[in-house]
C-alpha cells in the first residue's frame, strides 16, 4: 500500500493505492499520525486501491474513532471493484458516507 | 506418494519475481528456501498444489493472489469461485501469520495506542529470525468433481475456531477476517488445534 496526503486548509485527502492488508499494518500509526489537528474534514480516496482485507478495513475504523474523538467529518471516495464490495459487506456505509 | 519436499520447486521467497516464476511452471510442491522446517509441508502429501513460505514472505509477498491464481491455473474450472478464493485465502493468510507463527494480540488493534504496539510488535516479529523463519503451508486439493479444498497451515500455538468466528461488528477493529471466511466458503473446517484452517470451494 502506498499513501499520500493533500491538506488545503483544514479539509485534508488521505490517497491510498496498491493493497491494503494485514502486511501493512506496521504503517497504519504514521498513516494516523499523518491526519494531524485541527481539520474540519477527511476524505479517504480509494480510487487507486486494488483490494483490502479485514485488517486493511481496520484503518478506517482508526480513523473513524479519530472523527469522532476530534469532530471532523470522514467519508470514503471512489471506491470500486472488490474494494467496494469489501466496504459495503462491512457496513461501512452505515458508519460513514461511501461514495 | 512420497512427502512433498522430495519433490519441491525451490524458490527465493525475498522476491516475488522468484516465487512467481516457480508457480508458472509445471510443478506441485513449492519451497521457499527460507523457511526453517522444510518438510511442514508434508502433511499435504496428496494434494494438487502444496506452497510453502517462510512468514517473513509471506508477509512482504501478495502470496494469497498468487497462490489463488496458481490453483485457477491448474483447476480453470474453478474461476467462478476467484473472488471468494481470494478473499478467503488473503485472511487465512493474514490469520496465520500474525495470529500463528507471530502469535501477535490481536485485540491490541482495537484502541490507537495498541495500534501502535500491535506495529512494532510486528515489525519485530518479522525481523525476528526465529519467527520470521517458521513456515506457512498453502495447499489446495481437488474434491469431487466440482470442488477444491484449499487449506492454510501455520505453526503457532493455534486458536479455537468456534469461539472466535462470531462476525465482528460494523465498528470493530478487528474479528471480521474469519467471518468473511466463512461468508466466502461453502464449508470450513478447523483442525490442529486451529493452526489448519480447510475451506471448500464448490462451483
Amino acid at each position: 500500500m502506498e499513501f499520500s496526503f493533500e491538506r488545503q486548509g483544514d479539509r485534508l485527502q488521505l490517497h491510498l493505492s496498491g493493497r491494503l492488508t494485514f502486511a501493512d499494518a506496521p504503517r497504519f500509526p504514521k498513516v494516523l499520525d499523518g491526519l494531524g489537528d485541527g481539520l474540519s474534514a477527511c476524505e479517504v480516496d480509494l480510487g487507486r486501491l486494488d483490494a483490502i482485507d479485514s485488517t486493511g478495513l481496520s484503518l478506517f475504523v482508526h480513523i473513524y474513532d479519530l472523527a469522532r474523538a476530534k469532530s471532523f467529518a470522514f467519508s470514503l471516495r471512489n471506491a470500486r471493484g472488490s474494494v467496494r464490495d469489501a466496504l459495503l459487506r462491512a457496513g461501512f456505509d452505515e458508519l460513514v458516507p461511501v461514495a | 506418494m512420497s512427502p512433498p519436499v522430495d519433490e519441491a520447486v525451490t524458490f527465493d521467497g525475498g522476491t516475488a519475481e522468484s516465487l512467481a516464476r516457480a508457480l508458472a511452471g509445471p510443478g506441485r510442491v513449492f519451497l521457499d528456501t527460507g523457511c526453517t522446517d522444510a518438510g511442514a509441508g508434508a502433511v499435504f502429501a496428496a494434494a494438487d498444489l502444496v506452497v510453502t513460505v517462510s512468514t517473513a514472505a509471506a508477509a512482504h509477498l501478495d502470496l494469497a493472489p498468487m497462490f489463488v491464481e496458481a490453483v485457477l491455473d491448474r483447476f480453470p474450472d474453478a474461476a467462478p469461485c476467484r473472488k471468494a478464493m481470494h478473499s478467503a485465502v488473503q485472511e487465512a493468510v493474514a490469520n496465520g501469520v500474525v495470529h500463528g507463527n507471530l502469535a501477535l494480540d490481536g485485540s491490541l488493534r482495537c484502541s490507537t495506542t495498541g495500534i501502535a504496539l500491535f506495529a512494532v510488535a510486528m515489525a519485530n516479529g518479522i525481523a525476528d529470525p526465529r519467527r520470521a523463519r517458521l513456515p506457512l503451508v498453502l495447499a489446495a486439493s481437488a474434491t469431487g468433481v466440482n470442488g477444491l479444498c484449499i487449506e492454510v497451515l501455520d505453526v503457532g500455538a493455534g486458536f479455537d475456531w468456534e469461539r472466535c468466528r462470531a462476525s465482528a461488528g460494523t465498528d470493530s477493529h478487528c474479528g471480521r477476517g474469519l467471518a468473511e471466511i466463512a461468508r466466502c466458503c461453502q464449508g470450513v473446517v478447523s483442525r490442529d488445534g486451529g493452526r489448519r484452517l480447510a475451506m471448500i470451494f464448490a462451483w
